[in-house]
């Protein structure tokens, strides 16, 4: 430090050039840098004057070198492709919902559940309130789908863990971690309990329950407590909950089918075929195709049952059917001459689309029809129904995950509403 | 230093006789001393080593004669030599470094730095004499390379993703004294490796040298090890600070020089608890978030390593032939995963805090040893033959099968029916036994031109076991078998006095891979097998103007080949693809350094590099609506940017300062597959735009002679990142790393006593303004925190 005093004035303005020569240098790199990365202007929506007459939401996911991300965009009528730019990035992990004009998503790794406000001219999204069940336990494990029973009740279960966390979702709080018994051993390992959708039917919520083993070797170990198509039902009012069983049906779907008329059925789980491979012993299993029907209390009606393979015998593999509509059930299914016993072998079967035929069945005549509208697509599900109309979503069959929003006019009558590279999974009419 | 850039030949007498004297010149671990001098002064013929330094004495007569080696840093050697009869005369001379302080033992080095410096090869050295004294860990050290981008999941001991120009993972290859280092005792991540016992880092970009037998689709590192160079030495350094933090590193070395015999010994061992404090989201009973400050409570880190190696060195009929044996474990806790959430809400007062539910049982084990030969040996002057072998153990474990649900403060807040925090229980044991070889062997053709042929097989069994699984149908206990040889031939040349270099190599991949497993359709095994064989090669060029002005242009096509899980699946939701084809790369780099003239008081450098990678084939792992997958080739990528770095000595006496910055643009060229919609976008979730900047003042003979005061102080910023493309959503709602910008600032104290004692102190303040950092979405870094370190040299 002493010597550096002893500069000389004119050495000191020589350093000075030197240095500055030296930033201006590293200063155009970041200069370059800066302004490159420099963000770009948001085109969101402009100023109305007007309120929107109705306002759509759409839930749609991209897939990125991570995984996929999840957006959500609301407009007055539902675009033919999704607003990608314009639309709110949820992240990896969440999944949407609505009661009356407001929006709720779940993030299930940050266990938040956040409330959306929507601005009835401009339809812009606001999120309004945030809580976190991270200290519930719900959150443990796969962590089923929120049901919304009205504006200030809403549930998120976990039949693992026996868990049905009441939430107030207008006043965005926590009321109550209620027990119920849990489905399962929890701790076996492989189980898998489908993300089940609730669904309110007679002031009660109601789940089909779908417990497997899937992908399941070389013995079925799913405890004989837990074979069986499930239902849940929860009670509000009172606070009571119970399952119901039935042996009928070895799995049955977490996905339930409604017709027209608001029937619900439970359809066989498609991990049914892949498991039955692996009874040991005497096979004292219940049917793999076998359809049931709800009754107005959740619990299976004992007069109905409608065993699939009686109409189709050669079936091996039943995809997800698609719609119940006029007492015939369309459904996708394969009769693989070869029936791989490992899944990795499998799979490849499953994800080629000319292996598969689309069929509807007459569950009266069992009469056996050829269904040509879902000709495009690997599968098509049933997600929503908004006045009085059922949405599906039709999955391609290639690399690209392309996937089609359908609107059911009639039986086999299909209107294309929305294409996606991605996926679409879920639309909603706030009003 | 001009020193260094002379290639010219000495002038030589013209002497009446044809005979010829070659060589190698070495130094004292057998390595070679590139454009030393070699000289008869008494007849006065002379010649300069080439770069593997090789040289040749032309037309020296019938006699007994002495000749003489030398080379700045080097004691001049010396040897008699009878000629007599013979056309050729082979004698290999060895060098002894000079002896050093504590900083100049790396200058040591610089023989082979300068080498590669000087070369045609792509090619970043990360000296590491400063960071040896400083606390900073290797990730920290490498995160200011440019090119080079280390994100790293917590604190010490934390998982990092190294990128290089954009590509990570198992697309860059790391080495340890040229062999990889998941067969060394540092196998669990270079970014935690400790510096004291590196002395330098080589970053290849792009093309790498065919040496390494490897498949590295975006570059390479190796690390050099610290040697120590005299008949008995000893180094040992010792690191405490924040976060519960210990770090002990020594060395020993023995080196009879008449005898050939050595001995090196290094272990390291590190401790920290981790438990820095974090902005967290803290839910009540009715899930309103509170924001609060909470520390770490399951993120410590435990690692040891320890190696021993035995030889020969400098030898007549060998040049090395050593063994080495070693053993490396560590044991981390896992406080989070690696995208936990991040709630943002400055209404409620809660910015970036992390919501998730914390992890208080999930740990990762692993342990690796085995042993390394290594021989090099030159059984007629044009040859060499250089091979590097070994065996290695290595078996990790991942234990996740707690039934505590913890909240952010450490307490057992609910005992879960579900074990398992991540999801589902897991207690998996991984083993993998491995062999391989490094094979090569050098012809110098002439002091212009040299062939190497380089022939790198690695063998390997991975199989394990399940703990929770009962019964046969375990698919951890699979048996997988993997043959990779990569075969390389490369040509040097060397023009105009070695001002133009080029070297062209082409390599070839074989992989053989087969999978034993249960297979319950016979009620025994089944059995999966491939083998792929693909081609590539590049070409590396470097002219100098002059000592101040140099430039390189290299290209290689690059491959990495799949691994066995991306083929065959894990037998359960990821199913096997046969299909599936190599990674592959076109890698392209133009360097152009600038310097201030030699001897100039004030040294500066300027250094550019652009890149250009594009990459095709990119491996993804594609999930279906049944939650099940395959590994497919399914994207491509263009990587193109500038990394400019500059550095400067002299402004003031006692003065350095440097600072780079970089550059690029990562984009998705994806025309099918699910990326194509986002084609031109970003890659996401990974840094494009990084700098560093660091300055050092040092002072002289404050206490007492010899003595040395430095002060330091480093910066980096990072631009924030998206999470997911870049085109997608609106921008105020997008999840993103945010920008940062940290700062160190420390002191150094560096004594000496005795004829050969040094010691030194540092005192270190990382993350000066305790800025809230995030490499990873949701995972905050270190804040504020102070180190000591201790470093000796006996």
């Amino acid at each position: 430090m002493i010597k550096t005093s002893k500069i000389k004035y004119s050495n000191l303005t020589k350093l000075m050039m030197k240095t500055s020569r030296m930033i201006k240098l590293l200063s155009i790199a970041l200069t370059v840098g800066l302004f490159l990365s420099a963000c770009k202007n948001d085109d969101g929506p402009g100023p109305k004057e007007k309120e929107a007459k109705s306002a759509w939401m759409y839930f749609f996911y991209n897939i990125t070198p991570q995984g996929r991300i999840s957006y959500m965009d609301v407009a007055e009528k539902l675009p033919s492709k999704p607003d990608v730019k314009g639309s709110v990035e949820l992240g990896l992990n969440a999944w949407v919902y609505s009661i009356g004009e407001s929006i709720y998503t779940v993030d299930s790794k940050a266990t938040t559940f956040t409330k959306w406000d929507v601005d009835k001219k401009t339809l812009a999204l606001k999120a309004s309130g945030v809580i976190s069940y991270a200290s519930t336990g719900v959150g443990n494990g796969r962590v089923d789908r929120t049901i919304f029973y009205s504006k200030t009740q809403a549930y998120i279960p976990n039949f693992k863990e026996g868990l049905l966390l009441e939430i107030n979702p207008t006043e965005m709080k926590i009321v109550k971690t209620h027990k119920i018994p849990a489905i399962i051993d929890a701790s076996i390992k492989g189980i898998y309990v489908g993300k089940s959708d609730g669904h309110v039917i007679n002031d009660k919520i109601f789940w089909t329950v779908e417990v497997q083993h899937w992908p399941a070797c070389c013995e079925y170990i799913i405890p004989t407590g837990s074979r069986g198509a499930i239902s849940a039902v929860w009670d509000p009012k009172t606070e009571t909950f119970r399952y119901n069983k039935d042996q009928r049906l070895l799995a049955g779907d977490r996905v339930p089918l409604f017709d027209e008329k608001g029937g619900v059925y439970v359809q066989p789980s498609r991990g049914n075929a892949t498991t039955s491979h692996y009874f040991k012993g005497t096979p004292s299993a219940p049917g793999l195709f076998t359809l049931l029907k709800l009754d107005a209390n959740g619990k299976f009606d004992p007069n109905f049952s409608f065993d699939l393979s009686e109409a189709l015998p050669k079936m091996k593999y039943y995809s997800r059917a698609s719609s119940i509509y006029d007492n015939k059930i369309v459904l996708n299914y394969a009769t693989f001459d070869k029936w791989p016993a490992v899944y990795a072998d499998r799979r490849p079967l499953l994800r080629n689309r000319a292996l598969y035929k689309t069929v509807s069945v007459d569950l009266q005549t069992k009469e056996v029809k050829p269904f040509t509208a879902f000709k495009d697509y690997l599968e098509v599900l049933q997600i929503n129904t908004v006045d009085k109309k059922t949405y599906f979503v039709g999955f391609g069959h290639g690399v690209r995950f392309s996937s089609t929003l359908l609107r059911q006019d009639g039986f086999d009558d299909y209107k294309v509403i929305m294409k996606h590279d991605g996926g679409i999974l879920e639309v909603k009419k706030l009003w | 230093m001009a020193f260094l850039f002379c290639y010219g030949k000495v002038n030589a007498q013209e002497a009446s006789s044809g005979f010829a004297i070659s060589g190698k010149i070495v130094d004292s671990n057998g390595q070679p001393v590139p454009f030393a001098t070699v000289m008869i002064e008494k007849w006065g013929i002379g010649a300069v080593a080439n770069e593997k330094g090789h040289y040749l004495l032309k037309k020296v007569p019938n006699g007994t004669h002495t000749i003489r080696a030398k080379f700045l840093g080097f004691k001049d050697s010396t040897r008699k030599v009878l000629v007599q009869g013979a056309d050729k005369v082979g004698i290999d001379l060895v060098l002894q470094e000079q002896r050093r302080d504590l900083e100049e033992v790396v200058v040591v080095g610089r023989s082979e730095a300068s080498e590669l410096r000087s070369s045609a090869r792509a090619i970043t050295l990360v000296e590491t004499k400063r960071a040896k004294l400083q606390t900073a860990d290797l990730g920290e050290v490498m995160a200011k390379t440019e090119g080079v981008s280390v994100q790293r999941a917590g604190g010490l001991g934390s998982g990092a993703r190294f990128a290089l120009n954009g590509l990570s993972g198992d697309q860059i290859r790391f080495f340890y004294d040229g062999i990889p280092l998941r067969y060394t005792p540092y196998a669990f991540g270079i970014a935690n490796i400790p510096v004291n016992l590196i002395a330098r880092a080589e970053v290849y970009k792009g093309v790498v040298p065919v040496r390494f037998g490897a498949d590295a689709l975006g570059g390479a590192v190796n690390l050099v090890p610290e040697r120590l160079n005299r008949k008995l030495g000893a180094a040992l350094s010792y690191q405490t600070g924040s976060f519960g933090t210990h770090r002990a590193t020594a060395q020993l070395g023995y080196w009879n020089a008449k005898s050939g015999f050595f001995a090196s010994f290094g272990s390291f061992y590190d401790y920290t608890d981790n438990d820095y404090k974090i902005d967290a989201a803290v839910p009540d009973k009715q899930g309103q978030l509170q924001a609060t400050k909470v520390k770490r409570f399951h993120d410590a880190y435990k690692a040891f390593g320890t190696h021993l190696r035995l030889g020969l060195r400098g030898k007549k009929w060998v040049r090395e032939l050593s063994l080495e044996v070693y053993y490396g474990n560590y044991d981390k806790e896992v406080q989070n995963s690696q995208s936990p959430g991040l709630v943002d809400y400055p209404a409620l007062g809660i910015r970036n805090a992390v919501a998730g539910k914390p992890f208080g049982e999930i740990r990762f084990t692993s342990y690796s040893t085995g042993a390394n030969l290594y021989y090099n040996v030159s059984p007629a002057s044009p040859w060499e033959l250089d091979l590097k072998a070994g065996y290695n153990y290595n078996e990790r474990r991942s234990m996740d099968r707690g039934n505590c649900l913890y909240d952010w403060h450490g307490n057992c807040v609910r005992i879960n029916k579900q074990p398992g925090e991540l999801g589902e229980a897991n207690d998996l044991i991984t083993k993998s036994y491995s062999a391989f070889a490094r094979q090569r062997l050098s012809y110098t053709i002439s002091d212009k031109n040299s062939l190497s042929l380089s022939i790198a097989p690695t063998w390997s069994l991975r199989t394990g076991d399940d703990l929770l699984v009962a019964g046969k149908f375990d698919p951890a206990l699979d048996k997988g078998y993997l043959l990779d040889l990569v075969t390389g031939l490369e040509h040097s040349l060397s023009l105009a006095g070695g001002r133009l270099q080029n070297i062209a190599f082409a390599k070839h991949y074989r992989q053989q891979i087969r999978i034993t497993s249960v297979d319950p359709n016979i009620a025994g095994t089944r059995e999966d097998a491939r083998t792929s064989d693909n081609f590539g090669g590049g070409n590396g060029l470097k002219y100098d103007w002059s000592d101040r002005l140099s430039a390189k242009l290299s290209y290689e096509y690059a491959m990495r080949l799949p691994r066995q899980d991306e083929i065959f699946g894990d037998g359960q939701l990821i199913v096997k693809n046969q299909e599936l084809r190599p990674e592959s790369s076109h890698n392209l780099n133009l360097q152009c350094r600038y310097a201030s003239k030699a001897g100039a008081a004030t040294k500066w450098q300027l250094q550019s590099n652009f890149f250009l990678r594009k990459i095709d084939n990119l491996i993804f792992l594609l999930v279906g609506q049944d939650d099940a997958g395959s590994f497919q080739n399914v994207w491509s990528a263009t990587s193109q940017g500038l990394e400019l770095s500059a550095n400067c000595t002299g402004l003031l006496r006692g003065l350095s300062l440097s600072a780079n910055s970089t550059y690029m643009q990562y984009l998705n060229t994806s025309e099918t597959g699910p990326f194509t919609r986002f084609k031109g976008d970003r890659i996401p979730n990974t840094p494009y735009f990084f700098a560093n900047g660091n300055a050092q003042y040092e002072m002289k003979d404050l206490l007492k002679k010899d003595d040395r005061l430095a002060f330091f102080w480093s910066s980096r910023f990072v631009q924030s990142f998206f999470i997911g493309w870049e085109s997608a959503g609106l921008r105020q709602y997008k999840p993103r790393v945010p920008a940062q910008l940290q700062h160190t600032v420390g002191l150094t104290h560096h004594i000496k006593w005795g004829s050969s004692g040094q010691a030194a102190i540092s005192l270190e303040l990382q993350n000066l303004t305790d800025a809230k950092i995030f490499d990873f979405f949701g995972v905050q870094r270190p804040g504020r925190s102070v180190f000591v370190k201790l470093t000796t040299q006996l």
